[in-house]
């Protein structure tokens, strides 16, 4: 164990990349990172939707050339105006996007938006979530100062869903998904 | 067993005994404690974060009725409805008047110990409300008929297979003792509460002064789900909950999920600041209701008032070593533990819970692992001295003291006593005080002093 712990600490004082430094978070709290492109994005979100055999799906609006490329998604049903929660408790999976990712902690922050439904990044067993470089942000000291604090309301998500209240044995998707996906493009 | 605190010996013995329970605590306990010094020694300045944490909690505590004002005019600013409660009575009739309100009928909570505290869900229950614990480690708790025994950790005292036996005989469910199937029969059994609840109700990891917000901390998602889909939230929480500045949560954010769970960090924080304007999904009314229920009688000392810099990480629980040998529930306290020992008094009275201040060695390992540096040991002592004055010990017991005050001053008389003590012990008597040597053998004494040792070196 004790070497686990100098190899983390040698790569704190790396200085590692910002995205590098996500990524290694993000995947230690059991996230899954994936670096992609416009081009490529279909192509990467279609592989997810095989491996965990997606039927229906929930896709936020993005209001940019993303919401056309995610009208060619394989899946029985697209949903992006859902009409009330149970709908959203039925699908298999989001598709979302999101406003910060902190470096520090591996974190994705939403803030609650007009299309943002904040159970969406809840109730299904899988959440995908597509950012792009400009979200991201070092430290929550820096990610403070930086946020209009007029916002309605916040959700921080630090990998998926867990519990260890059986025994201490970890298990993921409690209450929230199972997995998380998080895609850049770049 | 009787769950009050008075009962604390009978209970003690008890769990003392239960075997099943000591293997429950230790695996829990060791898997968590180990865990944490990882997490711990990643962060070079952990004295530092500590330090912060102290000053900034000391700072609000020092000017409490300021930060609670200022939240209260921010959050009402942003739509939000404060409810001072002044005790339990007054925060569940409250409670109770929205439910009614709003033709309450399904109640889903997340994990709050404040709600605990007050006995918010039977409560609710009596008054033909259904109120369900959806944090797991709660439902199960419920599910038992128990209550918490550590307050992040609410089931550690019991097994997989104890989980199992409960899960088949309350749900009907074919039994299993895999934590993954018993996590999912969970979550579908509240997923159904979740999406039917006319009311959902949380506690606050904290209150941030500057905009009125609530935040919550948590790592299964039920805390999200709560304060998201049920038409009316409300936040029940303790006036010591509050910190002045949003950035403050940097340093917050470093220790708790660390002391609480030995996590870098949880896996959800919600930090609310209005119920639904333009959203799509959020309640349409929040209240936050602040509790005082005895806090403010901490306030009047200035050393116990440190207890209400308590962020309810229950680290200090994990590391004592009274708690890990009987466990939670013995101390039959809501708040069990080292600080339990001292936030129950101020509740209760300390005359309901004088024997909790002397469930403890006054080791300091409890200082020495919170995360916000207040010194338990020494709290706890001076509850001690108040239960002297209240007249907790005997006559007997004062009657030692008082001559043990009078050896140790004087040079003399020490050496004689201890002469005095090695001839009785040469002779063969022991001496007995009931509870004390029924399980313990009295140690031998050296055959001489060390002042005579040293003195015959010299020679």
């Amino acid at each position: 164990m004790k070497s686990n712990i100098a190899k983390i600490k040698s790569k704190y004082n790396a200085g590692m990349e910002l995205i590098e430094k996500f990524k290694f978070e993000f995947e230690r709290v059991g996230g899954v990172f994936i670096k992609t492109s416009h081009k490529k994005v279909l192509d990467d979100i279609s592989n997810i939707i095989t491996i965990e055999n997606v039927n229906q799906i929930f896709v936020e609006k993005f209001e940019n050339e993303i919401d056309e490329v995610l009208k060619n998604l394989p899946v029985s049903q697209i949903i992006t105006q859902p009409h009330s929660v149970e709908q959203l408790a039925s699908v298999d999976a989001s598709i979302t996007g999101c406003d910060f990712l902190i470096a520090e902690t591996g974190t994705i922050v939403f803030t609650h938006k007009e299309n943002r439904f904040k159970s969406s990044l809840l109730l299904p067993r899988i959440h995908i979530v597509i950012a792009d470089t400009k979200k991201f942000c070092p430290t929550f000291e820096e990610f403070f100062t930086k946020i209009d604090k007029n916002f309605d309301s916040i959700f921080m998500v630090t990998g998926p869903s867990r519990t260890a209240d059986i025994e201490k044995v970890i298990v993921l998707g409690v209450h929230g998904p199972q997995k998380i996906y998080l895609l850049l493009i770049s | 067993m009787n769950y009050i605190p008075s009962k604390f010996r009978n209970n003690a013995v008890k769990a003392l005994l239960n075997v099943n329970l000591r293997k429950n605590l230790t695996r829990a306990i060791s898997h968590t404690l180990s865990k944490r010094v990882e997490v711990v020694s990643e962060l070079p300045d952990w004295e530092n974060l500590r330090q912060k944490a102290h000053e900034i909690k000391k700072h609000t505590i020092e000017n409490l009725a300021y930060y609670l004002d200022l939240f209260e005019e921010r959050a009402t600013k942003n739509g939000v409805k404060i409810f001072r409660a002044k005790d339990s009575i007054e925060a569940k009739n409250y409670v109770l008047q929205i439910a009614r309100k709003i033709n309450a009928r399904l109640c889903v909570k997340s994990k709050s110990m404040v709600t605990e505290e007050i006995g918010l869900r039977e409560f609710l229950e009596e008054n033909g409300i259904e109120t369900v614990e959806t944090d797991l480690g709660e439902f199960i708790v419920q599910l038992a008929g128990e209550m918490p025994s550590h307050i992040t950790a609410p089931a550690m005292h019991k097994s997989r297979d104890e989980i199992g036996k409960l899960f088949s005989e309350k749900l009907g469910v074919k039994f299993t003792n895999e934590p993954e199937k018993l996590t999912n029969i969970a979550r579908e059994f509240l997923r159904h509460k979740f999406l039917n609840a006319d009311l959902g109700i949380s506690g606050a990891n904290f209150l941030i002064a500057e905009t009125g917000s609530i935040v919550i901390v948590e790592n299964e998602g039920n805390a999200g789900l709560s304060t998201t889909i049920p038409k009316v939230h409300i936040a029940i929480t303790g006036i010591e909950k509050v910190i002045p500045r949003l950035s403050d949560l940097t340093v917050f954010f470093k220790i708790l999920g660390r002391s609480a769970t030995a996590q870098r960090f949880t896996s959800y924080v919600s930090i609310i600041n209005s119920p639904k304007k333009n959203k799509p999904d959020s309640p349409e009314e929040i209240y936050v209701i602040l509790l005082d229920n005895g806090r403010t009688n901490l306030l009047k000392s200035e050393r116990l008032k440190q207890a209400l810099y308590c962020i309810k990480c229950g680290a200090c629980m994990l590391t004592c070593p009274v708690y890990q040998r009987v466990g939670g529930h013995t101390y039959g306290s809501i708040y069990p533990g080292p600080i339990g020992s001292v936030l129950t008094p101020a509740q209760l009275g300390l005359r309901d819970a004088l024997l909790l201040p002397f469930a403890s060695s006054l080791c300091g390992k409890c200082f020495e692992i919170c995360p916000v540096k207040i010194e338990i040991h020494h709290l706890l002592l001076q509850l001690r001295a108040q239960a002297v004055d209240l007249g907790f010990a005997s006559w007997l017991e004062k009657l030692i003291f008082k001559l043990w005050f009078i050896v140790m001053r004087n040079y003399k008389l020490y050496t004689s006593a201890s002469k005095f003590l090695r001839y009785l012990l040469k002779l063969g008597i022991k001496p007995k005080v009931k509870s004390w040597s029924k399980e313990r053998i009295f140690p031998e004494l050296a055959p001489k002093s060390f002042k005579e040792i040293w003195r015959n070196q010299k020679t």
